[in-house]
């Protein structure tokens, strides 16, 4: 059973204002198969500021993650990190900014099932000057490091040498957020974060998000959970068809309108929607 | 018909039948891939075929039961592959080295004692009725080696079960997406451990055609790296039966080739018995660019043993 | 009913048990083998084991065959962490005894030992890693089957070291046999006396498998190759760079493996022979011996000691019992599918239980 208390409701702090750290100007990406999943998307997200993608899964959200982590070129558009311009990036440049990647498939390739959690917890960061000396790895920080991670993120595992399968979901996923906010804290995107996890679980990373926001993070926040979305985001964008139909804040909208949105209608007209 | 004719077209006949067991391997490997797994020991069925072909043959003094023994003993040792692979869920490169090691070990144990024996029962040429009289070319195309129409039937029969049957899509379903293959009720294991059978099945038979009929005799190393080369021989073909006659027969070829460059170029014999080898990095070559455009690929889940998820 | 649940920790007592049960049945199913041919395996197997470990001559052809089975093998143990497959350690040693000799018998015959030596454990080291380049080049532009291309190259090694035999480098001491001249004394190497163990390459063997297990578990790229190697796409996500780590790791592992090759000429053969005499499978049983050894560089040293003691085994049923040196591969054979039974059985627990009511 559940232990923790369940908090009502979020207390959100008021919104400040900060710096753009990303921008998306007329983004165009193609899947796998040659299609363009992503047309044309156009967003800002600020420090201090949760910024959600809603949408159901299959709409182009896998791609644009992956265009702006450096898994997927992109055909057409402007992307710029803290105010750099970037053409294209590979998933090594990507690694040298101060982003967090808290991925969709968290097993298939966010840790290395095989490894143990000390080797997984610098899989986005060993060629840190704390973590490595030129070319030999320093273990006894990595070790502290994971055992830091293990002790504030409440990941219940027997051991740092405990190879990071044989954890429960929900602790591989606190694992992996704690492992990359730690050392990444400007931006941080993360893909489905809860997907899958028990309640507990869930709230603890929600908080953490927020916790995250309050402390000058900037966060764009994928999710097929409308209510995550709304209960967190400070903004949000409703995604259809490698659209975002429209960006909006939570309260803005009924949720009648929001679930039309994401099953396809487009008219901006308030009256025209509701009818 | 003149004398370079007719060398043109025994050419051609003799690269036919240096691509025949090519052929047979590829078809096998083909059903195994297509089904999500990948056998390497092909060299180590095809040379326990050899052997066991040769030897039953001598003991029964008929070829067609050394045959039989010969398809019987592929298929035993690709179960091996198979349990190791599928149910143990094991790593299918290690497992088919393996496979590889044991029938060329076997092979060499079991055969030591018929090097030097010529073959003195072999198959009876086969003649296609009526066809065969037709002058010179009823000689080259319809008349020979039974093995020979058989693999050529046995590819369309494969293409056809292949493409045009249930069975068919339910083994390349196996291969592609083998979860929904799953929901839908197929076993896909049981479909795999066919499939590998089969693959060990033709690949015996491979191996028999070279004791039994190409050289009626048995040396040891006599398959001489064929199985690797069908290995490449299944991604040239992207994993159709029909382009498998193409690969095969191209390659048997290169065979021939070696022969004609002897015996009237006398180019150095190490070049022309690295020929084979090379022309199989050329079809790997090859291969990476024609699936990179024709965006065919190997079966999707190749090489991945299917575990059920519990949730 | 057979129940199979996979395991929710390891147990390093009961792995190790696993193994060493793993290898009493290869050895004793592979031994059956014997009693088709009306001997006694019990007896076939003491005989061995005997030859291999119970007498001193034995033991010092265990530790000579040992050594080139420890170079490939740390080789092996290497890209294999990368799950890069590459079979074809049997050519690099060779390369390795090609380039040693171009430099010990032609280049490099008036220097003195203590140049020439390690000048030719260079060149071999260096002529085996760009070799392995060509596979793992391929691979990384063509995505080809690695087993497949680095295969090839042993067949197309085998036949230019052949041609070199029979052609170029034909000895015009040898009475017509197809070897090199013999290698001037100052290129062999020194051999402890009263048995044909070459130290040297012994050494260079122990301390290259320290120095690789302190690469594999302790630096960056180690730590890139097993990541590669475990998950690719974990080590994309992680910004690893693919291409550079595949090159690096074929060099080293073609390389280490043509150490062999150099050891085998200065130190056993002292010329260029047949292929087949020079890297004796040596290539193909080190793919065990890395195996067994779970990929560890510093188990590598007692598993290739292991091998080592059934390669002279080996030579003692051809002897004594007229089998062909081929059915070292059953037992070779048999071993990979026991060790894969045992590695199964490490993930997964099977029990029986009886049928619900």
């Amino acid at each position: 059973m559940v232990e923790r208390e369940i908090k009502a409701s979020i207390q959100k702090k008021e919104i400040k204002n900060g710096e753009i750290i990303l921008s998306v100007k007329d983004l165009f990406v193609k899947n796998d198969k040659g299609r363009t999943v992503v047309k044309g998307v156009n967003f800002e997200v600020k420090e201090y500021e949760i910024f959600g993608i809603a949408g159901v899964s299959g709409n182009g959200q896998k791609e644009l993650i992956e265009a702006l982590t450096g898994l997927r070129k992109w055909e057409k558009g402007e992307v710029q990190f803290f105010g750099k311009k970037y053409d294209r990036f590979s998933s090594k440049l990507f690694r040298r900014l101060n982003i967090s990647h808290i991925p969709e498939e968290r097993t298939k390739f966010g840790v290395v099932a095989n490894l143990p959690i000390y080797d997984n917890s610098v899989l986005r960061t060993y060629d840190n000057c704390n973590f490595c000396r030129g070319l030999i790895l320093r273990y006894n920080n990595i070790k502290d490091f994971s055992k830091k991670i293990i002790k504030e993120y409440n990941v219940m595992a027997p051991s740092i040498n405990t190879r990071i399968k044989f954890l429960s979901g929900g602790n591989i996923q606190k694992f992996i957020l704690g492992r990359e906010i730690s050392t990444k804290k400007d931006f941080i995107i993360a893909a489905h974060p809860t997907y899958g996890l028990d309640i507990s679980a869930t709230r603890d990373i929600r908080d953490l998000l927020i916790k995250m926001r309050d402390e000058g993070s900037g966060i764009l926040l994928v999710s097929e959970d409308l209510d995550e979305i709304l209960e967190i985001s400070d903004r949000f964008a409703i995604m259809y068809d490698g659209e975002f139909i429209e960006i909006t804040k939570p309260g803005e909208l009924s949720i009648e309108e929001i679930g039309l949105m994401l099953g396809g209608l487009k008219s901006k007209n308030r009256e025209e929607r509701l009818s | 018909m003149n004398e370079t004719t007719f060398l043109i077209f025994s050419i051609i006949k003799r690269a036919l039948i240096s691509g025949t067991p090519l052929l047979l391997g590829t078809l096998g490997e083909i059903y195994t891939e297509r089904s999500g797994v990948l056998n390497l020991g092909i060299e180590g069925m095809m040379a326990l075929g050899a052997v066991s072909g040769f030897g039953i043959t001598i003991m029964t003094k008929n070829p067609w039961i050394g045959l039989l023994f010969a398809i019987f003993f592929g298929i035993a040792l690709s179960l091996v592959h198979a349990f190791v692979s599928i149910t143990l869920k094991g790593n299918q490169t290690i497992s088919g080295l393996a496979i590889s090691m044991l029938g060329l070990g076997i092979s060499g144990f079991w055969g030591k004692a018929f090097i030097g024996i010529p073959l003195k029962y072999k198959f009876q040429d086969f003649n296609i009725p009526l066809l065969n009289k037709i002058p010179f070319l009823g000689d080259l195309l319809f008349k020979g080696d039974p093995i020979f129409y058989i693999s050529l039937i046995l590819t369309f029969i494969l293409w056809f079960i292949l493409y045009k049957t249930k069975w068919g899509i339910i083994i390349r379903s196996c291969g592609e997406n083998p979860l929904a293959s799953d929901s839908m009720g197929v076993n896909v294991n049981i479909v795999r451990y066919i499939c590998v059978a089969i693959g060990g099945a033709l690949a015996g038979m491979a191996g028999a055609y070279l004791s039994l009929s190409y050289t009626s005799s048995w040396i040891e190393g006599m398959t001489g790296g064929r199985g690797w080369i069908v290995v490449a021989l299944t991604i040239f073909s992207l994993w159709n039966p029909l382009r498998a006659l193409l690969g095969a027969y191209l390659f048997g070829g290169i065979y021939i080739l070696q022969f004609i460059l002897q015996q009237y170029y006398k180019i150095p014999p190490n070049i022309l018995l690295i020929l084979p080898y090379i022309a199989t990095i050329l079809v790997l070559l090859l291969s990476a660019n024609e699936t990179l455009r024709k965006r065919i690929g190997a079966p999707k889940f190749l090489g991945e043993p299917y575990i059920k998820e519990e949730k | 009913m057979i129940v199979i649940e996979k395991r929710k920790k390891y147990n390093t007592k009961q792995n190790l048990i696993i193994i060493i049960i793993s290898i009493f049945l290869s050895l004793f199913i592979s031994s059956l083998i014997f009693s088709l041919r009306g001997i006694n395996p019990f007896f076939a197997l003491y005989k061995i084991i005997f030859s291999s470990f119970g007498s001193l001559y034995g033991i010092k052809e265990t530790i000579t065959k040992a050594i080139p089975l420890m170079l490939c093998g740390i080789g092996l143990s290497i890209a294999f962490k990368g799950k890069f497959w590459n079979i074809g350690a049997e050519g690099q040693l060779l390369i390795g005894a090609v380039l040693a000799t171009w430099v010990g018998l032609f280049i490099g015959k008036n220097l003195p030992s203590i140049i020439l030596i390690p000048l030719m454990f260079l060149a071999g080291f260096v002529g085996g890693g760009l070799v392995a380049l060509i596979p793992a080049l391929l691979k990384v532009r063509f995505n080809t089957n690695e087993v497949i291309s680095t295969l090839m190259l042993n067949y197309i090694i085998e036949q230019y070291v052949q041609y070199l035999v029979y052609g170029p480098w034909k000895g015009k001491t040898q009475y017509g046999f197809p070897y090199t001249d013999n290698l001037p004394p100052n290129a062999l190497l020194p051999i402890i006396k009263g048995s044909r163990i070459h130290y040297p390459t012994l050494i260079i063997a122990i301390i290259l498998s320290i120095l690789i297990f302190f690469l594999l578990f302790r630096t960056k790229l180690g730590y890139e190759i097993r990541v590669i190697g475990e998950n690719p796409l974990s080590a994309k996500y992680a910004g690893i760079d693919y291409v550079k780590v595949i090159l690096i790791m074929m060099f080293l592992s073609g390389g280490i493996a043509a150490l062999a090759g150099v050891g085998e000429i200065a130190g056993i053969h002292k010329h260029l022979t047949y292929p087949s005499q020079i890297s004796s499978g040596y290539g193909f049983t080190a793919i065990i011996v890395a195996w067994l050894a779970q990929l560890n560089p510093l188990l590598v040293i007692v598993t290739s000691l292991f091998f080592g003691g059934i390669l002279v085994g080996g030579d003692v049923i051809q002897t004594s019992f007229g089998f062909p040196f081929a059915t070292i591969n059953i037992f070779n054979g048999l071993m990979l599918v026991f060790i894969s039974i045992g590695y199964f059985l490490i993930e997964y627990k099977v029990s029986f239980k009886g049928a619900e009511k």
